[in-house]
């Protein structure tokens, strides 16, 4: 059965671009130009991924206030923040809402549609029993590179997919400097170094949620960043 | 000259109304003492009519008036100032201030010595002779005896008419006198009887001896002749027949009957002898003057307006009057002098007029009264004027000069706003002070402000600019970048389509990558909304960075001077290599290849600085701060990269942040540009 992905987007043209690119790759699809438009539908029928832009027209927040509803109505459904803004404030409101990624536009479809592939993935993966040859543990750190899933203190990190392929390039080399280009790259994203910063910076208080005195990810400035072994 | 100063200027010129008041008051005072004279000298005038009415007042004799020398002989016989005491004592004379001929000691002692002086109807005759021994007359038994041989004295009297009377005067011992007339000639013999209403002293001196007698006046004629004799009639000693000249008594009756109240009036003949002295000078100042409140305006009066009196010389008196401006009188001119205050007698003015008759002088006539120095401020109405004028005039200079003060200080304050306005670092502030005012210079505050604030609009339009053209053109960005995308997807595509795709694609690469330019310094302001600040090495820093730096930009030679072991700051570890990142990029691109970047750390114990030096192109000197400004490229021209004119905005963003400042300038040695940035140690 095909995957239902709704796309919440006013900009018309952008949600016909979407759609096609999503469509191309075997998914179906749903529009919607409004949250009121996606909240009636969402009722009536939830969808298996959303992806919702932040900024909708007739409401500054709607997109943060249509992620509370969804994640109210189910736990489980992935979403995915869309925004032309790439201010901290939106990304940190974003994840204090429970979305699982966050993406600027500028993202190429390949990118996005790749995203949306891995996040159904890891869904399926968390059904699935975790299988030890796939995992890598760097000290209290334990990555499923199959659930794409991490875990610090066998505690859950809560890590986006944008984090996680952070920490999996950093934690993968322990003491090589992997510098914002290939962090990037790791990440498929396209960002500006700022952007890579800030994912740091979050990394960083996920772990330091579980555990205060987490310094693992060292700043090499200059160069990047790298994972130090304990 | 400031603006101040030359309003200091002018309002001197409001000195020139004390100036004019004081020059003012000269001329009163000058005019009201012309007036006191001129009226003095009327009176005179009139007096010295009045006096030569009547000429026989003057000269007893009419020779007298052209001839009477006592360095000839002649004597004079002054107005007895004091009442006479018959006393055999000279003290009626007094011996005068200045030289009087006849009256003033010389060195030696003179043989025989005589004075006379009138007073009332008597004439005083004093002489001393000088004797080693004197011989007494025996006091006769009888009645009518002859007189016996003694030292006697004989006075020879001639009048007008020629008649002549002699008197010899002895005494049977130092006391009484006895005067006899006697015989004319040698041998003087006395007769028997005395003369009536004669009496007389004889006193001897230590010399010698002393006769004081006092007679009627009339018994004494124009001329008079002294002898001295001893018993044997042998001539010791003698004054010869020569004019007797003398005071007035009647002329001083006449003068006290119209002497004006307050005034003395002198009268002196045409040699300057005094004949006749009536009337008094009240010797206290008039009360109105005794005004204590007055008294400091006064002190100051005197110094401003104090006309040139003389100082007082004696002239002789009670003998007679030589000096100005009697001498001047006795020459024919009329004058009127101011004299100082001095020996108890006040301030006066003396006016002096001749006497004539029949167009001779014959005299003179000298009126004396008290004149207070300052006959202005007798007028107490002109001296409440004058101070009113000084007062008006202090404050009207110290009312300008507050008024000055204020205005230039309100205009300095004014070009210090407007000089301050603009920051070094191109922010306006726009509290213009002073924009209340209702005169010119509030409006100029006001259209300063004005100015200003249209200045801090279009600035702060201009800085959002890029922020909203980027927020705004993103959306439709996407859209063209999400439907190439899409059309990649389409297949088949023709080889055309596939190249047309190609451009489009870079096309929308390359205006992605402008707006990510555009929109990164808000993102850094953002970011460093919230930023943490901790503590870290800034030269740990340095040193990573610039290691790092040198295997990235291999094409160039990368130096890195940290002078200090390390310097802790407070600030954010990440903007710190955000901002030398940028300032790297700016170095790279203006350096030549293989050219140096110079990255230092230097400072001292308050300051951490941070310097990064490129060798290259100049930067253009009318930039100074504004290279820090929000899309303002110093760069000419297109190398890749779009520049924005961002990068240094960045910077500046950053070093605000560390509460840093940051600067950009040409190296000394104009080799090429040094960026510094300091930031406070902690």
């Amino acid at each position: 059965m095909k995957k239902l992905i709704a796309i919440v987007e006013d900009e018309p043209a952008l949600r016909d671009n979407y759609a096609a690119a999503f469509q191309r790759h075997g998914y179906s699809v749903r529009g919607y130009g409004s949250r009121q438009e996606a909240l009636e539908a969402f009722r009536a029928r939830l969808p298996d991924l959303a992806v919702i832009d932040v900024g909708l027209r007739d409401e500054p927040e709607g997109g943060f206030e249509l992620c509370r509803e969804l994640r109210a109505m189910s736990p489980e459904v992935p979403i995915i923040f869309l925004t032309a803004r790439d201010s901290e404030l939106d990304a940190v409101s974003g994840l204090r809402l429970g979305a699982d990624d966050y993406l600027t536009k500028d993202i190429s479809l390949a990118h996005l549609v790749a995203r949306v592939t891995a996040l159904f993935r890891r869904i399926e993966a968390l059904t699935q029993p975790s299988n030890r040859e796939l995992l890598i543990t760097r000290g209290e750190l334990v990555i499923d590179t199959a659930r794409l899933h991490a875990t610090w203190r066998d505690k859950p990190l809560g890590l986006t997919l944008t984090e996680f392929w952070i920490v999996h390039a950093l934690a993968k080399n322990p003491g090589h400097v992997k510098n914002r280009q290939q962090l990037m790259d790791a990440a498929n994203v396209v960002l500006d170094d700022n952007t890579i910063t800030s994912h740091i910076k979050r990394i960083r208080r996920k772990f330091q949620a579980i555990d205060p005195a987490f310094d693992n990810i060292e700043t090499m400035y200059g160069m990047g960043y790298r994972w130090k072994e304990a | 000259m400031s603006l101040r100063s030359k309003l200091l200027l002018l309002s001197l010129l409001t000195l020139v109304l004390p100036w004019a008041g004081w020059r003012y008051a000269q001329e009163m005072e000058s005019s009201l003492r012309r007036g006191q004279e001129s009226s003095l000298l009327t009176t005179a005038d009139l007096l010295s009519r009045v006096v030569a009415s009547e000429p026989e007042l003057l000269y007893r004799a009419h020779g007298l008036s052209q001839s009477f020398d006592p360095a000839r002989g002649d004597f004079f016989a002054p107005l007895l100032p004091t009442t006479p005491l018959l006393d055999g004592f000279p003290d009626e004379w007094p011996v005068p201030a200045r030289f009087v001929p006849g009256f003033s000691d010389t060195a030696a002692t003179p043989p025989l010595k005589v004075r006379l002086g009138v007073h009332g109807r008597s004439m005083h005759f004093y002489a001393e002779v000088q004797r080693a021994t004197i011989e007494y007359e025996v006091p006769a038994h009888a009645e009518f005896a002859r007189a016996s041989p003694s030292d006697r004295l004989i006075l020879l009297m001639r009048d007008e008419f020629g008649h002549e009377r002699a008197w010899s005067i002895s005494a049977v011992a130092p006391g009484p006198l006895i005067v006899r007339p006697c015989e004319l000639g040698m041998p003087w013999t006395p007769s028997n009887e005395a003369v009536p209403y004669v009496t007389g002293v004889w006193r001897e001196t230590e010399h010698g001896y002393a006769i004081e007698l006092r007679a009627p006046v009339n018994q004494f004629g124009t001329e008079l002749g002294v002898y001295a004799l001893d018993r044997t009639n042998a001539l010791v000693a003698s004054a010869p027949l020569a004019a007797l000249h003398t005071g007035s008594e009647l002329l001083k009756r006449r003068l006290e009957q119209y002497a004006p109240h307050g005034t003395r009036v002198s009268v002196v003949d045409v040699h300057g002898w005094l004949l006749a002295r009536a009337g008094a000078i009240d010797p206290t100042p008039t009360a109105a003057l005794a005004n204590d409140g007055d008294g400091v305006a006064r002190s100051i009066y005197r110094v401003l307006f104090a006309g040139a009196d003389e100082p007082v010389r004696p002239y002789g008196l009670p003998y007679g009057m030589w000096g100005t401006p009697v001498d001047a009188a006795r020459q024919g001119q009329r004058t009127a002098v101011w004299f100082e205050a001095a020996a108890g007698d006040p301030a006066l003015i003396r006016a002096a007029v001749p006497i004539e008759i029949e167009g001779n002088v014959f005299g003179a006539l000298v009126l004396e009264q008290p004149g207070e120095e300052l006959v202005l401020v007798r007028e107490a109405a002109l001296t409440r004027l004058l101070n009113m004028t000084l007062v008006a005039t202090l404050f009207t200079v110290i009312v300008m000069l507050l008024f000055a003060a204020r205005l230039s200080h309100r205009i300095r304050r004014l070009s210090r706003a407007a000089s301050t306005a603009l920051t070094p670092e191109g922010r306006i502030e726009t509290t213009i002070p002073g924009t209340n005012a209702r005169d010119e210079l509030g409006a100029l505050a006001r259209s300063y402000a004005t100015l200003l604030n249209r200045l801090k609009e279009y600035t702060s339009y201009l800085q959002t600019l890029g922020k909203k053209l980027s927020h705004e053109l993103r959306t439709p960005l996407t859209i063209v970048s999400s439907s190439l995308d899409n059309l990649a997807a389409e297949e088949p595509l023709s080889p055309e389509a596939k190249s047309y795709l190609e451009r489009a694609r870079e096309g929308s690469a390359r205006m992605h990558g402008i707006l990510t330019a555009l929109s990164e310094a808000t993102r850094v302001e953002q970011s460093i909304e919230h930023t943490e600040r901790v503590r870290f090495d800034v030269a740990a820093l340095v040193r990573n960075m610039g290691q790092a730096y040198r295997q990235t930009f291999a094409q160039h030679r990368i130096v890195a001077n940290v002078a200090f072991e390390s310097c802790p700051v407070i600030g954010s570890p990440d903007l710190i290599a955000q901002l030398l990142d940028k300032l790297m990029d700016n170095a790279i691109d203006f350096t030549p290849v293989g050219g140096t970047i110079e990255i230092a750390l230097d400072g001292d114990s308050r300051i951490c600085r941070l310097s990064v030096r490129n060798e290259g192109s100049l930067l253009p000197p009318e930039m100074g701060d504004r290279l820090f400004e929000s899309l303002v490229s110093g760069r000419s021209g297109n190398e890749g990269k779009p520049h924005l004119g961002l990068g240094l905005y960045i910077v500046r963003l950053i070093a605000d942040f560390h509460g840093g400042r940051v600067r950009a300038e040409n190296a000394p040695d104009s080799s090429g540009v040094i960026v510094t940035f300091e930031l406070p140690r902690y």
